[in-house]
């Protein structure tokens, strides 16, 4: 006999089990890394509390974690999106590039405007350069049938050589000998939240957009025609909505918010582009969306994990010397945990009325 | 140019392609089952850095060798597990090994730095070119074609062997039926499952070898991401040589030659825009993708998890 109080409990133990993966994969990939900190010769209680203590206790430091998160919760709202709506984007990073060659373009040769024009403007760019790379992507596979996966993958790899190009031959300046464009004009800087410190408009603007995402997916009308294509593109079809109109709104705004990545880290830390702009936010935002499980909420706190990681590796390089790529190997490390913990959550999921977690 | 600049210039393209050829055939064994691998990459970081580890601690790169296959074959069997016993997303296992491997290997990379095992002066043995009997003798082709290290000779016979393999064996057969319809395959006693994990260790120890290639033969010294994105460009190779033994050949013979030719006139002074020709994998493997090159067709079953009735 089916038992609906039981299996309410269930769903309740369920989802809370759900829940705990990623932090269990933490905890995990935190003791792995642990490990390897001792097989460097240092203990690695005093190593992460070396790291905690130096981010929390100095606020430089702190709002350097903030430069990584800008960047990380665009690039892991980029993949989730695309995700729930069955495009599967690998090629943020070239979004990224794309959107910030843009955004140059605007910010360097629009001069004279006031700030608060001038400033949405050059995100309005960002999120049209990324937007068209992954456009490019989306009309490559419904129109010519070329697979997103492999060819989001190529041109990302495209946009960055392109980008160094540009940057190399047209946008740098005649009479410099280094690699870079100019600086962007003054009126397109984010205004800083907190003096001296890297802590500015960009971390309002990446919140803001999680909440607007997370409406969009979850209370549209709209985001509900996305996430059924994306679950069942024939189900969708045959309840009449339109695939092709859907699929191609999404990847637009995959792209666009990578593009936004782009643009925010050109606006509030690095004011010109570079060859090397990029340390693989595009790839890493994968990590964190994956970590979330494309849940814009939980994206805050990955991409914050994700970010913290990084400055808490340099941290623990200069203070205890343990090597840096140790934020690379316990990212990884989450990554695969995540991947194999999957056939545990879709256990869980088609237990649930309904299949849905 | 003279044609000891071309004889040069055509050897180098060998040098440079065969670690992708290496990646490539591995990839292609694994895509072949039906199964994604994007963590080739990772496999041959792992391989580059394993080799490099190998020689410096016992002075045989055979050593080398030999741990870089161990590293790839376990990187494989990790992919293995992960996608086709657990189903987990053949996509997200592969980035999630890169950012893994290019981690490990650098974190092990700076302790040998830092514990004075490795000094800027450190050299280490490789595998040195075999001079083919009267035939390394020849002048230019000697130097084109009978003057490489083992390896060189060993990805070629592979490649021979992978398209043997694939197209005249009953187990060619199988695999191939496997990556095109699993349920199949299952109907016809072929142990889907099994398959794919030998595909998979095979793939790893594969790439893992093109990237040991990289500090056994060549610069003899590891460097933080030495490959450099080779394993994405092995990626590319696979797509573009149609997923065909040989089309991986041709394909790295390409994509090697024009890198080389990059190379070959930066040393000559010629200024042109590198990046120009660095992004031609890029641009020809999205050509093949939408079918410039032709009908370009990957297994049916690539990328979708099978699951045993």
């Amino acid at each position: 006999m089916f038992d609906i109080r039981s299996s309410i409990i269930n769903q309740k133990k369920y989802k809370v089990f759900y829940a705990i993966i990623p932090f269990l994969a933490l905890f995990i990939a935190l003791f792995i890394g642990g490990v390897l900190i001792f097989f460097a010769g240092i203990n690695p209680w005093k190593a992460y509390n070396y790291m905690l203590q130096s981010i929390f206790g100095n606020i430089r430091l702190f709002s350097e974690v903030f430069t990584h998160f800008v960047p990380l919760v665009f690039c892991a709202l980029s993949f989730a999106v695309a995700y729930k709506g069955g495009f599967f984007n690998v090629g943020g990073e070239g979004q990224l590039y794309f959107g910030a060659l843009t955004a140059t373009l605007a910010g360097v040769y629009i001069q004279g405007l006031p700030a608060f024009i001038h400033i949405p403007l050059v995100l309005l760019t960002g999120f049209i350069g990324g937007a068209f790379w992954c456009w490019i992507a989306g009309i490559l596979k419904i129109k010519l049938g070329a697979d997103e996966i492999l060819n989001t993958i190529m041109l990302s790899y495209l946009a960055i050589l392109l980008i160094n190009f540009v940057v190399m031959y047209f946008l740098k300046p005649a009479n410099s000998y280094i690699s870079q464009s100019e600086k962007i004009a003054k009126s397109a800087y984010f205004p800083k939240l907190i003096p001296h410190t890297q802590i500015n408009l960009g971390v309002i603007l990446s919140l803001l957009t999680v909440i607007i995402i997370y409406y969009f997916l979850y209370r549209s009308p709209y985001g509900y025609q996305i996430r059924a294509i994306g679950e069942n593109s024939d189900a969708a079809n045959y309840a009449g909505m339109n695939i092709l109109k859907g699929t191609m709104t999404v990847i637009i705004i995959s792209g666009g918010l990578a593009g936004l990545a782009g643009a925010s880290m050109l606006m509030g830390t690095q004011y010109r582009l570079t060859p090397a702009f990029s340390p693989g936010y595009g790839f890493e935002g994968i990590g964190a969306a994956v970590m979330a499980r494309n849940n814009p909420w939980g994206i805050i706190l990955t991409a914050f994990l994700f970010a913290l990681l990084r400055v808490g590796a340099g941290a623990m390089q200069r203070g205890v010397g343990v090597p840096l790529p140790i934020s690379w190997t316990i990212e990884g490390i989450i990554m695969i945990l995540i991947t194999g913990s999957e056939y545990l959550s879709n256990k869980f999921s088609t237990n649930l009325i309904g299949g849905r977690a | 140019m003279d044609l000891i600049t071309i004889a040069s210039w055509i050897s180098m393209s060998i040098r440079l392609s065969i670690p992708i050829l290496f990646a490539a055939l591995g990839g292609l064994i694994l895509f072949k089952t039906g199964v994604f691998n994007l963590g080739l990459e990772a496999m041959m970081l792992t391989g580059a850095f394993l080799g490099f580890y190998g020689v410096l601690i016992t002075g045989s790169p055979w050593v080398g060798l030999l741990l870089a296959i161990i590293g790839g074959a376990i990187l494989g069997l990790l992919l293995a597990y992960v996608t086709v016993s657990l189903g987990g997303n053949q996509l997200v296992i592969g980035l999630g090994m890169n950012f893994f491997a290019l981690g490990l290997t650098g974190f092990f990379y700076r302790m040998l730095c830092s514990t004075g095992l490795l000094t800027d002066t450190t050299k280490t043995a490789n595998f040195s070119s075999i001079h083919i009997p009267f035939f390394s003798k020849l002048p230019i082709l000697g130097e084109i074609f009978f003057d490489h290290n083992f390896l060189t000779y060993l990805a070629i016979l592979l490649v021979i062997f992978v398209s043997w393999f694939f197209y005249k064996t009953t187990y060619g057969l199988s695999l191939r039926s496997v990556g095109e319809s699993p349920e199949t395959a299952d109907t016809a006693g072929i142990n889907v499952y099994l398959i794919r994990y030998i595909a998979a260790i095979v793939s790893g120890i594969l790439a893992a070898t093109g990237g040991a290639f990289l500090t056994l033969t060549q610069v003899t010294r590891f460097s933080e991401n030495i490959t450099d994105g080779r394993g994405w460009i092995a990626l590319a190779v696979i797509i573009f040589g149609k997923y065909k033994p040989w089309g991986t050949l041709w394909a790295s013979l390409i994509f090697g030659a024009g890198f080389a030719l990059v190379l070959q006139l930066q040393v000559m002074g010629v200024k042109i825009p590198i990046q120009i020709v660095q992004m031609l994998p890029y641009i020809l493997t999205i050509a093949a993708l939408i079918g410039v090159v032709g009908k370009v067709r990957g297994p049916s079953a690539l990328g979708k998890h099978y699951v045993k009735n």
